[in-house]
């Protein structure tokens, strides 16, 4: 214990550390033990010997060249430390860390994403909203759902005979259209695949100014006179493809050409020879095909422009027309009536309410219905004086009043 | 007038002086300090690595380290500290890296002149001398290289304790203790030697 204490005092005083106290107290100790004399002379002597030990010394040339092997040295590191950023910048550009490459495949399915997605809505744009120049003709055409013959014959060209017609356009002139003629005319659609469905039977049988205003597109007057968008419609109808009114001008035959590319199959024509297409839906008979549009929404589809409001064209076949339309329809038509009784349109008008309440009845089977209709109609034979036009209201009359009667028989 | 006008010649700048041109990027600047201090610190190298050429590329690193980072210097400090550090580090990195420890067995191989010389031998036989010097040298070797560092600069470069932890960047308690330890494992080493030195 008592060495100990003196183990430090030893240490400091080979490095001079020791106060003047302390030394002559290590002295004394020194004197009296011989075992740290003994560590103090060895530790002495070691530290002697060890300082005498020389380093053996270079040569002069080695001191006088040290300088410049550095800045060498340093030069050769700042170049280096240049080239060597550049190289890892290189590297990093071109080495494939697993980090790297989820990121670039991210980044490409993305990219793959969009272009995919931006190529199926412009495709389905083309199909689906129509531009301003079609919307101001007609609804697009849909690709026919044809029932052919077992003959393989086109029927009933009269469903294709109906066109636009507004109030104030004056009225064509009957036309007699060359199939192949319009078909030439008829523009190469996108390609048709079976079974596509149109925009206005993937909304539900929405009429045309639906689709439109779904599409944010503003549903403009069915000018609908364009010859060629006339024909093209034969002509696709036909063809059981359906034509883009934005396209028209190119042939059928492009269009047949470009599926065959696509390896997307075509339809084969049906055609047949459509006699004569009217106007005004003068019915002339297409004695060539038997074709049966199968569904309502398979054919074109009118509107007329009525006090700034455009309906749908209602036909009596039309069951597939949704109610809260046909009742908007009927309402618009009965209001212009009220207020022009003597406009050339009421003439349509008589008949669309006519054939409305028929439509609202047969769907509805109410017999207020019924009985609001009949009464309307027979104040409307009152107010015209146009015997045909009187002949085909009391049709419809007789048609409801048919109903009404079918309606209030008992069934068994 | 002349710009140097006034000042001393280049040769006798202060090493502040030096140093602020050569943070100002004059290469002459630091290639008259690297005259001035490479023989200390090649020999500084030198009693820690043993062998020229280790200490040859230790000396050049520091010179080279200290010129990358000498705009960090900052004047008023001691410029041969912050180098004796620089060699310190890159000595001691080294000989971990070289594990270069020599085992006691090595050291207490075969009867040494010491073990005459503590048996009567003649101990002004010069071999002998330089036989102990050896013993000595490897014993020093033979500590671990943060051991050794203290002791080097105590011995060696006869730095204070003071100096010795600004050198190492650490504490005064540290240099003493780190001292202590060297020395009594030294004592261990040459335990013969006690004898023959009593």
């Amino acid at each position: 214990m008592k060495c100990e204490r003196f183990d430090k005092l030893i240490h400091l005083f080979l490095d001079g550390r020791l106060e003047k106290n302390e030394e002559s107290e290590l002295q004394e100790h020194l004197s009296t033990c011989e075992e740290c004399a003994q560590k103090l002379a060895l530790l002495k002597s070691v530290e002697g010997t060890a300082k005498k030990i020389e380093a053996e010394e270079p040569q002069q040339e080695y001191w006088d060249t040290f300088s410049s092997r550095v800045r060498e040295k340093i030069a050769q590191r700042e170049g280096r430390s240049f080239a060597s950023g550049l190289k890892k910048s290189v590297q990093g550009l071109f080495s494939f860390s697993p980090l790297k490459i989820k990121v670039a495949a991210g980044l490409i399915s993305v990219v793959l994403v969009f272009i995919v997605g931006k190529l199926y809505v412009d495709y389905r744009g083309q199909e689906i909203v129509p531009r301003k120049e079609s919307m101001q003709t007609q609804e697009r055409p849909r690709p026919a759902a044809v029932k052919v013959t077992e003959k393989g014959e086109v029927a009933q060209a009269e469903d294709r005979d109906r066109v636009a017609r507004l109030p104030d356009e004056p009225k064509r002139e009957q036309k007699v259209v060359d199939v192949e003629e319009a078909k030439k005319k008829a523009a190469p659609p996108d390609e048709p695949v079976a079974g596509e469905e149109t925009a206005a039977e993937e909304l539900g049988a929405l009429t045309a100014p639906e689709v439109a205003a779904e599409r944010g597109v503003p549903a403009s007057a069915p000018a609908a006179t364009d010859q060629a968008v006339v024909e093209a419609e034969v002509a696709s109808e036909q063809a059981g493809i359906a034509p883009d009114a934005e396209q028209m001008g190119a042939g059928v035959e492009g269009k047949r050409e470009k599926a065959g590319k696509t390896g997307i199959p075509v339809e084969e024509e049906k055609t047949g020879e459509l006699e004569e297409l009217t106007v005004e839906g003068q019915k002339k008979k297409a004695t060539t095909k038997d074709i049966t549009m199968s569904i309502r929404g398979t054919r074109p589809m009118e509107r007329y422009m009525v006090n700034q409001v455009e309906v749908p064209k209602i036909e009596e076949d039309d069951t597939l027309m949704r109610m809260d339309a046909l009742t908007t329809t009927v309402q618009v038509w009965k209001d212009f009536i009220e207020e022009s009784p003597g406009d050339p349109l009421s003439r349509e008008g008589y008949l669309q309410v006519a054939i409305g309440y028929y439509l609202l009845a047969k769907l509805n089977r109410d017999t207020t219905v019924i009985s609001e209709g009949k009464k309307l109609i027979e104040i409307y034979l009152d107010q015209i004086a146009e015997p045909a036009l009187k002949e085909k209201l009391s049709d419809r009359l007789e048609k409801i009043n048919a109903l009404k009667e079918k309606m209030t028989i008992p069934t068994e | 007038m002349r710009k140097d006008e006034g000042q001393a010649p280049f040769s006798q700048r202060s090493d502040d002086e030096l140093i602020v041109k050569a943070q100002e990027g004059d290469l002459r600047s630091f290639d008259l300090l690297v005259k001035r201090y490479q023989k200390r610190v090649y020999f500084l190298a030198y009693r820690m690595v043993k062998g020229h050429d280790a200490a040859d590329d230790i000396a050049q690193e520091t010179f080279i380290n200290a010129y990358s980072a000498i705009k960090s210097f900052k004047i008023g400090y001691s410029f041969y500290t912050w180098l004796y550090r620089i060699c310190m580090n890159l000595s001691i990195n080294y000989l971990k890296r070289q594990k270069f420890v020599i085992s006691e067995s090595q050291f207490e191989g075969g009867a040494s002149p010491l073990e005459r010389e503590a048996t009567g031998a003649d101990p002004s036989d010069r071999l002998a001398l330089k036989e102990l010097e050896g013993k000595i040298e490897k014993a020093i070797d033979s500590l671990p290289p943060k051991f050794k560092a203290v002791l080097v600069l105590r011995l060696y470069e006869d730095l204070s304790y003071e100096e010795i932890a600004k050198t190492l960047k650490i504490s005064m308690g540290t240099v003493m203790s780190r001292l202590f330890r060297a020395r009594e494992r030294m004592q261990e080493m040459l335990k013969e030697y006690k004898e023959s030195a009593s």
